[in-house]
């Protein structure tokens, strides 16, 4: 009986469940009561936790499963925690199992819970705990086969890498609530594995302890892919495999399953050749395969797996490159691309890497040979030379990310060099694409030739065109409503001029509008292009969609005023400053989900007119009635249009079309400010592709680290001081840079735009170095000089035999004389003349600026010539006129005083000749230093860049000879050369895979080199390296290279090798 | 006695000229291709000679107007001067056009001169100062310039190199009359004149024209010349549509290089319908 108090009397009965329980006990009769209340006494014999865990399910017990089961339950039970290996918590658990539960499980399958239970704590006590106690509630609610294969993988892990298993099993067996709600037994056996695989990346406690969000979502044999895939990829590295087995499920949780099993199934075939590529990949796998256009989505993936199956190295690039691929082509010719890239990945692994990263010129070629879309590099000839001819201005053309339509306004038009975009892809076909590139191009060329930049800002502003209409001060959407006022007053303008232009503007702009139309929740940037586009499209204003209607009636009865030929860009300023304001007034003034109505109500085309004065006299008047115009007041805005300009709220759904607006962080803020509904989702390119521009557009095309920053910006856009995306984007290319393709000998091919060189100028000294030079070599001068004079060409030659001519010749009309006599028949050819001959040879040299010419020169000279005597070296050098020994001379030093002497040489004999230099770091930065260019004489300014070569960085080769081929590419010389001076092998930091090997820099320099050749260059080396004929004999001809061995001769040499290979 | 051709006067360039002329000074005309050099010359010189027929009573014994002579590379002295030819037995004495021209009367037009080599570019220095004296080595002979003599030059400065200017004591012998392609409301009216079509399309043809001449940095070595707008023109006449009349006229025409015809097309469909 003292037991009995110590479990019955003393809690239990305190409590609400105990007290159930003992009512409902004692509704079973006092016998039955008795039979529990000692079965009881029995349990607490062992623990009395365990007797009160009892009682509590013992009367339920009864009733359900009747008396027979209960003498058999309770039996199970007391065998369960009498048996000394079973922990307590065994039985504790059994006595938690709601009667309900066991009656729906059956009994057998109770037994053999506790079976597989006992069979776990026999192995290991504390696992039979963890065992019992997280798997008790489960009884009755999993299938009893997956409980005994939850604890059989358990048991398993517990031999898994040694004293170690242990921590594996537990963490794993306690993760049953996690892992028994979502998980197959087969998923359990692969949940497990995966843990263990990953213990070196994640503690198993943190693995079990939770799934990834989404992986509930996944079928079955998705999960099997994408386990089997973790799992793969843990055994070859699993820092990756932990973040993809972390990253991808939600990222793929809401594609289609169909799409989603293909995915999983190309990234299973791949996981255990590319974890870590594919890890990267894991967050925006997702986003990439909704990047598809939706017809083709399926066959898209299909293109996947069966790469996957052929060529699985390449899953990550292809599946970043595929929705470009498809952005540049149809599906057909998607299918033509990857066979052609499989075919290549048969022969090069690397090759076929590249390929399908979309990064070597024939995965582009291929691609762009069955597209629609209109590369710039194609047309941008044409279009240079197009707008040249309109504007009378010669112009260099930039390329842009961005189709913006009107194109933006120039910062620096003096400068001559305009934006287009590298690509367009609007149009259907590919003479509509040209077309809309032509009409950029007149506009750019219009704003030009009718005076948008000639405009006369007031007094007080400050800077260019664009900085005025951004300033502060002025109100927020001038420069918007400028530039299509401006743009609609130049498009009129051409129209007026060039009739034939004047027809395709319309239909260009009529075709753009009709994409308009089909825009239900546009930006603010698209609203006015729209407006743009309407306004030359001449279209009337009745069937425009809403959201353009208001606008658009506003601001047409103020187009006439631009339409006739003597408006100007600041009769477009007026008028935009009075529009701006007014519209401005309305957008601050307006109260959520009313901004439509507002723009409209009271605003009208009249008081802007009012409002506008006529300088000229001549001006036509405005009609209020005029056809086609619509008075704002008389016509209401359309009722439907509740705002138009909100945006709306959509869920993030699989295949919804998203709104295509990319907003600058100022806008945001504008319509925040202005009180507009505004919700965040995700936006997809599909109906007006390239309008806008999206972080995501941009995975592939822009380096990772720039990719961050830019994402970064995005994130800090919200305060004032941070830039727009955009300005960055411009940013980042300003200052004129080129791309180049550089050759990749692993993949067999040019690798497409590859690096970026930029162009920079010196800040000279004043000459004082070119001024010493001269005095230093004052001795070698005058010989260098009677050297070249020597090679100036004869300017007549004598040429004899001639049948007409200036003069006879005489000994040929005494011949024939002779001959006459002689019977014989006399030669014709009695006259001489006199041939000119010319001199016409244009020569580059371009320096090698790398850090390592800061070498001083001692350490390089010969051992021979250094002098331990000081008398010596004076006596060493006085017999070597040409080698002065100024202490501390670096390399660079030796290489301006050659370039010093051999420019006074060429000034002697009059060649044509330019001075580059060039350094850089990576391929993303070349730089270019201009010294002297062609037709620049050498003026005190050439003189002081020359002395203010320094030093830099790397030196990429390839790249900075393909930019002075460009450079020679338009001198006309009958002989051109290149004449690279450098002290050493090509070398950056991203030259080739491999930072130790310079293979790939030599083999890129190589092919750069045979570029000039081919471009009609001679390209010729010089080295003050003295390893020099080991690399530079790999790279070009013998006859084509030479090496200095003593590098302080190299101002003596220099001349001599320019006489020797420098022929006409 | 022909018929004195079309010419169209940009600015006092007539005036200039006859003034020159009255006083026999030596004249350079500078411009480029096709602007009008050649038939100013032509018209000048039947001008002049009507003038003298006038005077005279009589053009019949008067000699030719106007001798001209296309310089090129080879041009030697003594293909301007004349030269000694075998002919048979013999070596005869063959006038050049030059001593023609200084032993006659007539105006001598050296087409381009810059074109010929400097040494013959010297021969002309006795003839355009004061002396008007032509030494013929070769014969020993010094001829005296018949009164009525002229010499006209012209060059082209937009194809000048180092190589290819004119030395100053040549430049400074004459007085020089610059030639541009007329301003495009002239050019019309020349256009229009010279092939017959309507003053819209010769204007829209003098637009085309001035718009590609812009090019003329940008890759062409030449504008496209009044010339070449003329035949575009002729051909319009002839009911050819103006594109293709363009394309066969001026853009193929004008340039081998496709980029550059491609572009000349944009525009020429940019300005005509």
């Amino acid at each position: 009986m003292a037991v009995r108090s110590l479990w019955f009397e003393s809690h239990l009965l305190g409590e609400r469940a105990g007290k159930r329980a003992r009512d409902a006990a004692t509704k079973l009769g006092p016998a039955v009561h008795e039979r529990i209340l000692t079965a009881g006494d029995t349990l607490a014999a062992v623990s009395p936790a365990i007797a009160q865990q009892f009682y509590r399910q013992a009367a339920d017990a009864w009733n359900i499963l009747g008396a027979d089961t209960f003498a058999r339950w309770l039996g199970l039970g007391t065998e369960l925690i009498t048996d000394h290996a079973t922990p307590r918590d065994a039985g504790f658990g059994f006595f938690a199992i709601a009667p309900k539960a066991i009656e729906r499980a059956g009994f057998e399958a109770l037994q053999r819970w506790c079976e597989h239970g006992r069979a776990i704590s026999q192995r290991s006590r504390k696992l039979g705990a963890a065992f019992f106690t997280s798997t008790a509630t489960w009884v009755g609610r999993a299938d009893i086969a997956l409980l005994e294969a939850w604890a059989t993988h358990g048991l398993a892990l517990l031999s898994v890498s040694g004293w170690r298993g242990e921590f594996l099993a537990h963490a794993y067996l306690s993760g049953a609530d996690q892992a028994l709600p979502v998980f197959s037994a087969d998923d359990c056996r692969d949940w497990a594995s995966l843990g263990a695989a990953l213990q070196s990346a994640v503690k198993e406690q943190q693995f079990f302890a939770s799934l990834p969000a989404g992986i509930a979502s996944l079928k079955p044999h998705e999960r099997r892919w994408f386990f089997g895939a973790a799992i793969a990829m843990a055994h070859v590295s699993p820092g990756p495999a932990a973040t993809f087995y972390a990253e991808l499920p939600p990222a793929i949780r809401l594609l289609h399953t169909n799409h989603r099993t293909k995915l999983l199934e190309a990234i299973g075939l791949a996981a255990p050749v590319i974890p870590g590529p594919l890890a990267d990949i894991a967050p925006v796998a997702g986003a990439l395969v909704r990047d598809l256009p939706t017809a083709v989505r399926g066959d898209a993936l299909d293109l996947l797996v069966r790469v996957a199956r052929q060529f699985p190295a390449a899953i990550a690039a292809l599946l970043r490159s595929l929705p470009m691929a498809y952005e540049d082509a149809r599906h057909e010719a998607v299918v033509e691309w990857i066979t052609r890239g499989l075919q290549i990945a048969a022969t090069s692994e690397e090759a076929g890497a590249a390929y399908f990263a979309l990064e070597s010129r024939t995965s582009l070629k291929v691609l762009q040979a069955s597209s629609t879309a209109v590369q710039l590099t194609d047309v941008q000839g044409l279009l240079r030379k197009y707008i040249q001819m309109l504007s009378a201005q010669p112009v260099s053309i930039r390329g842009s990310d961005f189709i913006e339509i009107p194109p933006p306004l120039e910062a620096a038009p003096r400068e001559l060099e305009v934006e287009l975009p590298l690509r367009i892809d609007l149009c259907e076909t590919h003479e509509e694409n040209v077309r809309l590139y032509r009409f950029l191009s007149a506009h750019l060329a219009g704003r030009r030739e009718f005076g948008t930049y000639a405009i006369t800002l007031p007094e007080s502003a400050k800077g260019n065109l664009p900085e005025y209409l951004q300033a502060p001060e002025q109100p927020k959407l001038l420069e918007r409503i400028f530039i299509v006022l401006e743009g609609y007053r130049v498009g009129r303008a051409l129209t007026r001029g060039y009739p034939g232009f004047g027809r395709e503007q319309r239909q260009v702009c009529r075709d753009t509008l009709e994409r308009y139309r089909r825009e239900t929740d546009p930006g603010l940037d698209q609203v006015f292009d729209a407006l743009f586009v309407w306004l030359l499209a001449e279209q009337p204003l009745d069937d425009l969609p809403d959201w353009l209607a208001v606008l658009a009636a506003i601001v047409e009865p103020c187009t006439p005023a631009l339409a006739f030929a003597g408006a100007t860009a600041n009769d477009s300023l007026q008028l935009a400053q009075t529009l701006a304001r007014e519209l401005e007034q309305r957008i601050n003034t307006v109260q959520p989900g009313a901004r439509g109505e507002m723009l409209g109500e009271g605003l009208t085309g009249d008081a802007l007119i009012a409002a506008y004065l006529y300088d000229d006299d001549d001006a036509p008047s405005v009609p209020n009635d005029m056809p086609g115009t619509t008075n704002p007041t008389d016509k209401p805005p359309p009722d439907k249009p509740a705002d138009p300009m909100q945006l709306k709220v959509e869920e993030e759904t699989d295949d919804g079309e998203g709104v295509t607006t990319a907003m600058s962080a100022e806008e945001l803020q504008k319509l925040i400010e202005a009180g507009v509904e505004l919700q965040l989702k995700q936006g997809r390119a599909t109906d007006i592709e390239g309008l806008g521009m999206y972080i995501t557009d941009l995975i592939g095309k822009v380096p990772t680290e720039q990719l961050q920053e830019l994402r970064n910006l995005v994130e800090e856009a919200s305060s004032q001081t941070a830039m727009p995306p955009k300005r960055w984007l411009e940013q980042r290319v300003a200052g004129r840079s080129y791309y180049y393709d550089e050759w990749d000998f692993h993949i067999s091919d040019y690798r497409q735009r590859w690096c970026r060189l930029l162009e920079a100028s010196i800040e000279g000294d004043s000459g004082e170095f070119f001024n010493r030079a001269l005095q230093d070599y004052a001795a070698m001068i005058p010989e260098v000089r009677r050297q070249f004079q020597k090679i100036r060409p004869d300017m007549y030659r004598v040429v004899r035999g001639l049948e007409d001519g200036e003069d006879f010749d005489f000994n040929a009309v005494v011949d024939a004389r002779v001959d006459r006599r002689a019977r014989r028949a006399p030669s014709t050819k009695l006259y001489v003349a006199r041939h000119r001959e010319e001199r016409d040879v244009a020569t580059l040299f371009l320096i090698d600026m790398s850090a390592s010419t800061d070498e001083p020169m001692e350490k390089l000279r010969p051992s021979s010539v250094t002098h331990e005597d000081p008398l010596d070296a004076i006596v060493g050098t006085m017999s070597m006129p040409s080698v002065v020994a100024r202490p501390g001379r670096r390399i660079i030093d030796v290489t301006k005083e050659a370039l010093v002497i051999m420019a006074e040489a060429l000034e002697e004999i009059g060649d044509a000749y330019a001075i580059y230099g060039f350094s850089g770091h990576g391929r993303h930065n070349v730089e270019f230093y201009s010294v002297k260019h062609f037709n620049e004489s050498l003026t005190t300014a050439v003189k002081g860049r020359i002395g203010a070569i320094e030093p830099k960085r790397s030196t990429r080769m390839g790249t900075a000879l393909r930019h002075a081929v460009e450079k020679m590419s338009n001198i006309t010389a009958r002989s051109r050369h290149i004449i690279l001076l450098s002290d050493g092998f090509p070398q950056d930091f991203d030259y080739g895979q491999d930072r130790r090997s310079n293979v790939y820099g030599l083999r890129d320099t190589s092919v750069a080199l045979r570029e000039c050749e081919a471009a009609g260059i001679t390209p010729f080396c010089i080295t003050v390296d003295k390893a020099g004929h080991d690399y530079l004999r790999v790279m070009c001809d013998t006859s084509r290279y030479m090496v200095i061995d003593d590098i302080a001769e190299l101002p003596r040499e220099l001349p001599k090798i320019y006489q020797r290979i420098v022929v006409t | 006695m022909k018929d004195t051709p079309y010419y169209l006067p940009i600015g006092d360039e007539v005036e200039v000229f006859k003034a020159a002329y009255d006083c026999r000074l030596p004249i350079l005309l500078k411009g480029p291709t096709g602007c009008g050099k050649t038939r100013f010359v032509e018209y000048m010189a039947a001008t002049l000679r009507g003038q003298q027929a006038e005077r005279a009573g009589d053009a019949a014994g008067l000699p030719e107007e106007l001798i001209t002579v296309a310089c090129h590379e080879d041009l030697t002295g003594s293909d301007l001067v004349g030269r000694y030819l075998i002919k048979g037995d013999e070596t005869v004495w063959i006038d050049g056009p030059l001593t023609q021209a200084v032993r006659t009367g007539t105006i001598c037009y050296l087409d381009e001169i810059v074109e010929a080599r400097k040494d013959t570019i010297v021969l002309i220095h006795p003839l355009t100062d004061h002396r008007r004296i032509l030494p013929i080595d070769k014969k020993g002979e010094i001829l005296d310039a018949h009164p009525d003599f002229l010499l006209v030059i012209s060059y082209n400065p937009g194809y000048q190199s180092v190589l290819k200017d004119l030395k100053h004591s040549t430049r400074q012998r004459f007085v020089s009359i610059d030639f541009t392609y007329p301003p495009r409301d002239k050019e019309a009216q020349v256009i229009a004149h010279e092939s017959g079509i309507d003053m819209d399309t010769a204007l829209a043809l003098a637009k085309l024209g001035e718009k590609v001449r812009h090019l003329k940095a940008g890759g062409l070595e030449e504008g496209v010349s009044t010339r070449l707008l003329i035949y575009a023109g002729q051909l319009i006449k002839q009911n050819i549509a103006p594109r293709r009349a363009c394309r066969v006229a001026i853009s193929t025409s004008l340039t081998d290089d496709v980029e550059s015809q491609r572009a000349i097309d944009a525009l020429v469909h940019s300005i005509f319908e």
